[in-house]
């Protein structure tokens, strides 16, 4: 379940007020007040702000990851073999006597990283595919949509493993390959846009002036779809996270001996049958909190910027 | 129906078969530019010191002629029905694999889609009639919950938990295939608890906002205002509106719900073709690797078009037209 539901994410893109496209309310430039509003209308939800404050303390974990780990992820205490959580190894240590709060700790910095670089693949191609697309129409934009019609139809896992296997597994493998097959859904929200807001009057306008498409795309449609970006791009901060996870899970994401929780969890999970419940346990809740935070983050998001759409 | 939407269904049809011939080249291509011999990984490492054998085993499956050729020979094959042998699984023919392996999958699935729609459902309309209340506080709380769990690791606990410490349900699937019906059932438990929480929560909270928006629709304030009592009125007219959209919805969640398959059939070795792809993979079996995703592009995109014929027939307002797809 790693796709984030781009069908709700629809919600937010829905036509905005008249009014509102009508004074080319471009969200970065033209009106500093409904950037608060938004700002305002997120504060307000708890769960949202719970999420927040979740994501800011991991980013801050990933950050400062050497100190806090308090130890060498990798290194090998001899006689401490898979011995429970305590006062000196937190969260216990592994099979290989490692500390698994020093690899769950490092494993934050090297899960965020993958799911932010693996983002910025997703949105680059995502938004430059979908702006082409929705502005042009024509040939490109059937070359677009049949692409993400054909991405779209097999299950992200069977390529992702396919791509990944293929191509040797490793943190770079997994970063291109999560970036390359998930910008569809994210195209088809930019490209709609475009193509709902190019017969704008203003844009027109913009056009009879002689303003070259670049200018047009970026100065004025480009803002208009800050809205949908910012909802998907954390969205898909959380999908990547877990997409990331579930690739190092089958042993096909980032490789061992540097950690990542998935891959932390994949070796762990192999003395759970023996009593070691402590190395399945704690990455997975590590996944599961970051997860959530994004999620929650994302929809307080989308509510915030379509309130319309918040009292259904 | 009227013609333009018959027209536009047959557009989408047609365009099926460009889309998986577009799917095929894509991963004939991903396939072949990747490093790595699918004949050394099939004939084993101590086969590279004999050239004239991997040369032979080459030949033997067609991977010694240029790629546009091997290209058109398996399209060429496919469209007569042939799949190709395996490199590996004793070389069976693909389609024969995929169809045995296929009823695991469906199953499976089936069986999940169904609990989870059986459950959601009711749940999406009692958190909406309910609306920021606690138990709708609480509904929702838990649908974020759900779709959070990552898939594998609830499985591996529930796999320890409920099967090793507690004893009461197999932990693999190997042996299913042998048991009769009603203890065959037991496989089932733990793999459908871990595929279906998932769609629970996506499902219910759908359905939660689909059932709020028809709720607040006009036709619904005439029948209350007429005097029509709670109960008719949420079962006559909203649900039956709120419901359209969950179709749409169910089709978009089968890529989901295939990708779920392939570890969660690989973590309980369920013998589906979840666990035939993962397999593939790790032996470069491409015709099979090819196979399976051309079988489970097919599926999702039959699909599709069928959820927009169910869309036309179910709710009279919808008129499809413009470009297919787009």
């Amino acid at each position: 379940m790693a796709q984030p539901d781009t069908t709700l994410a629809r919600d937010a893109i829905g036509p905005r007020d008249p009014g509102d496209i009508g004074n080319a309310g471009s969200l970065a430039r033209a009106a500093p007040n409904r950037r608060f509003q938004v700002m305002r209308r997120l504060a307000q939800n708890r769960l949202a702000m719970v999420g927040l404050v979740v994501i800011v303390l991991l980013y801050l974990v990933a950050i400062f990851a050497p100190w806090i780990a308090g130890s060498d992820p990798n290194q090998l205490t001899p006689g401490l073999r898979n011995t429970p959580p305590s006062a000196e190894n937190w969260l216990g240590t592994d099979r290989n006597t490692r500390d698994l709060w020093a690899r769950v700790i490092v494993g934050t910095r090297i899960s965020l990283a993958v799911g932010l670089a693996a983002v910025v693949i997703v949105m680059t191609i995502g938004i430059t595919l979908g702006a082409l697309a929705g502005y042009f129409g024509g040939i490109v934009d059937q070359l677009v949509m049949r692409t993400t019609d054909i991405l779209l139809a097999v299950p992200q896992i069977l390529l992702l493993i396919t791509a990944a296997a293929l191509f040797q597994p490793s943190l770079q493998t997994t970063i291109i390959v999560i970036g390359v097959t998930s910008w569809s859904g994210t195209a088809r929200l930019v490209r709609g846009q475009f193509l709902s807001l190019k017969n704008q009057e203003y844009v027109t306008a913009a056009r009879s002036i002689g303003s070259p498409s670049l200018r047009i795309m970026f100065r004025h449609l480009f803002p208009n779809t800050l809205a949908v970006i910012i909802v998907q791009t954390t969205l898909w901060l959380s999908a990547a996270i877990l997409l990331e996870a579930s690739l190092s899970y089958l042993g096909l994401g980032v490789q061992p001996p540097d950690p990542s929780w998935g891959n932390v969890l994949q070796d762990g999970q192999r003395d759970l049958i023996s009593g070691a419940w402590w190395l399945t346990l704690f990455p997975g809740l590590a996944i599961f909190i970051t997860v959530l935070s994004f999620n929650l983050v994302g929809d307080g998001l989308r509510d915030a910027f379509d309130p319309r759409a918040r009292k259904r | 129906m009227n013609g333009d939407t018959g027209a536009y269904l047959i557009r989408r049809v047609l365009l099926v078969i460009p889309l998986l011939i577009g799917l095929s080249i894509l991963m004939f291509g991903m396939l072949h530019a990747a490093p790595g011999d699918p004949v050394l990984a099939m004939l084993g490492p101590q086969a590279a010191a004999r050239p004239e054998v991997l040369e032979q085993a080459r030949a033997n499956f067609g991977l010694d002629k240029p790629l546009p050729v091997q290209y058109l020979n398996w399209l060429w094959d496919t469209a007569r029905g042939d799949l190709g042998r395996s490199y590996s699984f004793n070389n069976q023919p693909v389609l024969d694999l995929i169809t045995n392996r296929m009823w695991g999958t469906i199953q499976l699935q089936g069986i999940s889609l169904f609990l989870a729609l059986s459950l959601a459902i009711p749940i999406g309309i009692f958190s909406a009639t309910r609306q920021y209340t606690l138990p709708d506080h609480l509904v929702t709380v838990g649908s974020f919950i759900g779709l959070a769990l990552p898939n594998f690791w609830l499985a591996l606990l529930l796999q320890v938990w409920v099967g090793v410490q507690l004893g009461w349900l197999p932990v693999l699937s190997s042996n299913q295939a042998r048991a009769e019906f009603p203890e065959r059932l037991q496989y089932f438990i733990l793999p459908v608890i871990v595929l279906a929480l998932p769609s629970i929560a996506y499902f219910a909270r759908f359905m939660r906002s689909a059932m709020l928006e028809v709720i607040n629709q006009d036709y619904v304030t005439v029948a209350r205002a007429k005097g029509l009592g709670p109960r008719p009125v949420l079962y006559r007219h909203a649900l039956r509106n709120a419901l359209i959209p969950m179709v749409t919805v169910i089709g978009l969640q089968l890529p989901q719900i295939l990708s779920g398959a392939v570890i969660i059939e690989q973590i309980f070795a369920w013998p589906g073709l979840g666990d035939l792809a993962y397999q593939a993979i790790g032996r470069r079996d491409y015709p099979v690797i090819l196979g399976v995703t051309l079988f489970a592009g097919a599926a999702v995109m039959i699909v599709s078009v069928l959820v927009d014929l169910i869309y036309v027939l179910i709710d009279p307002r919808v008129k499809l037209t413009g470009s297919a797809g787009g």
